[in-house]
């Protein structure tokens, strides 16, 4: 059924999330290509680090949505959290061992992105295994 | 684990969304619930058993 107001709480409760996450993303490419671009800039050490700032308030977001769930939805986005870890882990280690081999090197600041989109793919996986009607 | 909710919220002519504002949880959370896919926590347990004014034992049985 179509729940406007479920969508406006909902909204409300997942801005403090995607706001900084999208400006993370926004300023990794930004930063990556201007450090790439510009090697021996005055202030790369800033520039390179500035994805962290909306980073950190992505993660104060996450924290203060979870504690705002009730159990179930908790309990869905945490059983998301294990998915997106251990597929996020298998990734990374299986790269680990084929980079010898001449596979290209991956930024280690890509990896969150893929955690996230792992997140939500484990969350609505959960989520049918729940809400099934 | 079985459970009565939804025989109870109908006597009650309750919506799922309604008893779901009683309790503080989601509409979907009391639909998971009512159909078996979740177990609700001890304190929602009793939360459930205070809004309908039975007993745990009364609600919940095990299968």
């Amino acid at each position: 059924m179509f729940d406007l107001q479920r969508i406006k709480e909902r909204s409300k409760l997942l801005r403090p999330i995607f706001v900084p996450l999208i400006l993370y993303i926004g300023l990794l490419v930004f930063s990556s290509n201007w450090v790439e671009g510009n090697p021996d800039g005055p202030n790369n050490f800033w520039i390179a680090l500035s994805p962290m700032l909306p980073g950190i308030f992505f993660g104060l977001g996450v924290v203060k949505a979870i504690s705002r769930l009730d159990e179930l939805e908790r309990k869905i986005r945490l059983e998301g959290m294990a998915f997106s870890f251990m597929i996020t882990l298998l990734l990374v280690v299986s790269f680990g061992l084929v980079e010898p081999l001449g596979f290209p090197r991956i930024n280690s600041a890509y990896i969150a992105g893929v955690m996230v989109v792992l997140w939500l793919i484990g969350k609505l996986w959960a989520m049918r295994k729940y809400h099934e009607e | 684990m079985k459970n009565k909710i939804k025989v109870l919220r109908a006597e009650k002519n309750w919506s799922q969304a309604e008893l779901a504002k009683e309790l503080g949880v989601s509409r979907q959370t009391v639909n998971a619930i009512e159909n078996g896919k979740y177990d609700p926590s001890l304190p929602l347990a009793f939360k459930i058993s205070a809004v309908f004014k039975l007993t745990i034992e009364e609600i919940f049985l095990s299968e």
